[in-house]
């Protein structure tokens, strides 16, 4: 035998295609739900467009359009859905991303210049967020939501009350307008508003704007635009979102009472204008926008004076509403210049324009001040020591909350960061150490050498309890520290340990691949050479093609062995060996001078495989039929599948347990009926006898003298049934049997219990008579003096 | 002395765009059948005013093939907007986790600076 099972157990997929078995019928393939539901889609629509076409019933054009729009109606809503779904997802990613941003930086004493931070991490979440800079917050529901989230978060009631803040500081007409024109959008203009935040950029200048303002009269006016004018309105007016933004500003103003807008305008904007006189240039334009969007001619009005006097814009809506939609342009401009000010300011860009002296600018000598100031590193490292705690004792919570799942490469950021914070701590311990040694030593070196000076001494002796007060602080320090590392400590043993099992297992694959990879290049290069035999390893292609690595055989199969590794040295000694394996490669051309071309050879050898495997999962398939359903034991299965499929012996197990061999099988072929004996019991049964061998010897000793009888009486002769060692004796029986008339033909094996059929008295005398010859173990087995 | 502060402005990724339902139907639908599209149904009723009952059957059958594939390509559509989105919320975090990050050099920074403080 080439292959014992054991070689087979391991994917060489030895047995074969049992398609005529009719015992495992093909399992009918199990849909998916999503697909089953999908199915069930097509159907409805197919019913439902032909029933409304006129196929079935009654058919009218009315209704086939009807049920095509409805059919289409159902198809957007289903995606509308998905689209609502992936913008959540979305919207709440972008949340957890700000919230663990703005943690960061509000435990962190030590980010640069936390104000401009926060300003810059309102700007850029704002753009994601779809938040309009500081105070247009879109949505109402969305900001509720916010503000829910913010509180859900721990985030304190100033934040909450920052947010009202923001969104009150807007007029509400602007703020009224903007929510409507997002209602009204709904998602699809986000792209949109981004867009116009990044276009505003191009008007940064007064004379950029007034360019603008011409475009756009000229477009209200309906004037023909040439190429110049629609360059100048492109950025801004081509965007979908800015125009529609305008046309409701329009809206409103024609809509409104100029009497009613009066009096609010002069009131709230009484209320802005607060502060105005002492305020930056960039803080008044700041005001002026906002009073602009909430509908003041700021031309007109005088904001200096005590009270202020707040104009209306009066004339036409069109030219009202633009009033308005230059407000909202120049606040955003405004708003970005300052934060640009002040984040360069705070990452120190040379030529940086000097920060404003508005209520927001951060306090520049804090920025410029030396690093080395006694007061300002004592509160950085008061504060540094009081935000690890807390930071150490929220890390894992808050890294879990902030970064939406996979906690873990956070963690172990943090871990590696708390780690250096401890070294760090113990290298100032040693530091500190050897500098109380060195002092201590030149101490009492002083005081051996000379006289001994109070002062002196008194000096050495403080310098050395701070030294040594430095010490213990640090102590408690890294006990603290130590405290919340411990458990991180396992925690990253047991994630190194399967990083390194897993780096391990990488490796040993990489490993195996490598040793496939060597295999094929060393056979492409023999298949290049001539001789090719001896040379190229007919069985490492097999293997490698198959994308396994070569197997380790069992230590005891001596045959294994030598068929893997000593088996057919050359191309031509695997053809035949795949013949052996029942795979037909007789249209393999292995003549040396086709092979010089290794790539069809290649390409045949892999479409062999896939062959092979195709017929491999086809048994499988009928071996796990025949255990689940018929409840045979695996090396049954094997067997009758085996059996069936190389021999083309039906054998099925009847309901009362026995075996029966059915049709087909060729009885009176002795050779053949051996070898099904031979993989009955050296096969695929790994030496076991079983009650299938049993079954199928039995079914043949019925009659000793039929061709059947015969191979299954050698079978017993041939090493199972003691006495019956020798095959000649169960010829020499079986001839016996036949020759004398009347014999009983059947004869009967169970392990270790040989019944063979025996003669009578007569019978006996007969023998004697015919075969005076007669072996002297049927002699004694049939007691014949 | 630990390294220079480093910039806190890595830059957030802007969210894909998400179409919206008609949007989405359309992008798919153009491609299998623009007849179909949204904005075409409205001319159905004009392209086929002078159609038989039986050229109107074999119509429905067509569409019917058309909403079969469309299925399955929505499916697809919707596996690869899914796909985008959990992309993006992965470089998002990248990002984010980047810019928290840079407190922490500043904290070792100090530190240093306040040991070697006498």
């Amino acid at each position: 035998m080439l292959f014992p099972s054991s070689f087979v157990g391991q994917k060489e997929q030895r047995l074969l295609h049992f398609a005529e078995s009719g015992t495992s019928p093909e399992p009918v393939k199990q849909l998916s739900p999503e697909l089953q539901k999908l199915s069930g889609n097509i159907d409805e629509i197919r019913t439902k467009l032909v029933e409304a076409a006129g196929r079935i019933g009654d058919g009218s054009k009315e209704n086939f359009n009807t049920a095509v729009a409805e059919i289409t109606e159902e198809r957007i809503k289903e995606l509308t859905k998905d689209a609502g779904q992936a913008t959540k997802e979305l919207d709440g990613a972008v949340m957890n991303s700000y919230l663990a941003y703005k943690e960061a930086i509000s435990t962190d004493t030590n980010f640069p210049d936390k104000e401009a931070q926060t300003a810059e991490l309102k700007r850029v979440y704002g753009s994601v967020l779809h938040v309009f800079e500081d105070g247009m917050h879109f949505h109402e529901d969305a900001r509720k939501n916010f503000v829910e989230r913010l509180k859900q978060e721990g985030f304190s009631p100033e934040d909450s009350a920052e947010m009202n803040t923001s969104l009150a500081a807007f007029p509400d007409g602007v703020k009224e307008a903007v929510v409507d024109i997002i209602e009204e959008a709904g998602t699809a203009d986000y792209e949109q508003i981004r867009e116009l935040i990044t276009d505003l950029g191009a008007f940064k200048d007064k004379a950029a704007q007034t360019t603008l303002l011409m475009a756009v009269q000229n477009r209200l006016a309906g004037v023909e635009e040439t190429k110049d004018m629609k360059n100048n309105v492109r950025k801004i007016l081509d965007n979908p979102f800015a125009m529609k933004l305008l046309k409701r500003f329009i809206e409103i103003r024609s809509e409104s009472t100029l009497v009613e807008d009066r009096e609010k305008i002069q009131r709230e904007g009484a209320a802005i204008v607060k502060g105005y006189a002492k305020a930056s240039q960039e803080d008044r334009e700041l005001i002026e926008a906002r009073l602009m969007m909430m509908g003041a001619d700021v031309k007109q009005s005088d904001l200096i004076s005590d009270p202020p006097k707040i104009v209306p814009f009066e004339g036409d809506p069109k030219m009202a509403g633009f009033n308005r939609f230059m407000g909202m342009l120049q606040f955003a401009l405004a708003y970005l210049g300052k934060i640009k000010g002040l984040w360069d300011k705070a990452m120190g860009k040379k030529g940086a324009e000097a920060a404003p002296a508005g209520s927001t600018t951060p306090d520049k000598t804090k920025e410029t001040q030396p690093i080395a100031d006694d007061q300002l590193m004592k509160e950085v490292r008061e504060k540094g020591y009081t935000a690890t705690h807390k930071r150490l004792t929220d890390a894992h919570d808050a890294d879990a909350k902030a970064l939406n799942g996979d906690p873990t490469s956070a963690d172990v950021s943090k871990q590696v960061g708390l780690m250096k914070l401890r070294d760090q701590f113990k290298a100032d311990i040693d530091s500190l150490a050897r500098e109380q040694k060195t002092k201590s030593d030149a101490f009492e070196e002083a005081k051996k050498t000379s006289k001994p000076n109070e002062a002196q001494y008194e000096t050495a002796k403080t310098e050395l309890e701070k030294a040594q007060k430095k010490i213990d602080d640090n102590n408690v320090m890294i006990e603290k520290l130590n405290k919340e590392i411990e458990p991180r400590e396992k925690s990253e043993q047991n994630l190194k340990s399967q990083i390194k099992q897993l780096e391990d297992a990488k490796k040993n694959t990489n490993e195996q691949r490598r040793q496939v990879q060597i295999e094929i290049s060393k056979a492409f290069e023999a298949c290049k050479e001539e001789p090719l035999k001896e040379t190229a390893d007919g069985f490492s292609i097999f293997g490698a093609l198959n994308g396994r690595a070569i197997v380790t055989p069992p230590s005891d199969d001596e045959e294994y062995l030598q068929c893997t590794f000593n088996g057919p040295p050359h191309l031509k000694g695997m053809k035949d060996t795949m013949q052996k394996l029942g795979i037909d490669a007789s249209d393999w051309d292995v003549e040396e001078k086709n092979l010089k071309n290794p790539s069809a050879f290649v390409k045949s050898l892999q479409e062999t495989m896939a062959k092979l495997q195709r017929r491999a999962s086809s048994e499988e398939k009928t071996i796990n039929d025949l255990v689940e359903n018929k409840h045979l034991t695996f090396d049954e299965a094997k067997t009758v599948v085996h059996l069936k499929q190389e021999h083309g012996i039906p054998v099925e197990r009847q309901p009362d347990g026995s075996w029966k061999f059915g049709v087909g099988m060729d009885v009176n072929n002795v050779e053949s009926m051996m070898k099904v004996a031979d993989v009955l019991a050296f096969g695929h049964m790994e030496h076991t006898i079983t009650k299938l061998l049993i079954a199928f010897l039995n079914e043949g000793l019925k009659d000793v003298t039929k061709p059947l009888g015969q191979s299954a009486l050698r079978q017993i002769s041939g090493g199972l049934g003691e006495p019956w060692r020798d095959p000649k004796l169960a010829d020499e029986m079986s001839t016996v049997l036949t020759t004398i008339e009347g014999m009983p033909k059947a004869a009967s094996y169970e392990p270790f219990d040989v019944k063979i059929p025996m003669p009578n008295d007569a019978q006996k005398a007969a023998i004697k008579a015919q075969f005076p010859e007669l072996s002297d173990e049927l002699k004694t087995a049939w007691s014949i003096s | 002395m630990a390294d220079p502060i480093p910039a806190a402005g890595t830059p957030l990724p802007l969210p894909p765009k998400i179409p919206n339902g008609q949007e989405a139907y359309d992008i798919i639908m153009r491609d299998i059948n623009p007849e179909l599209t949204s904005a075409n149904l409205k001319t159905l009723d004009a392209k086929y005013k002078d159609e038989t009952p039986e050229q109107r059957i074999k119509r429905a059958d067509r569409y019917a093939k058309d909403f079969e594939e469309f299925a399955k390509r929505s499916k697809a559509f919707k596996d690869k907007q899914d796909t985008t989105v959990s992309s993006y919320k992965r470089q998002l975090r990248t990002a984010t986790e980047k810019r928290a990050g840079s407190g922490d050099a500043t904290r070792m920074q100090n530190l240093e600076a306040s040991f070697s403080t006498p």
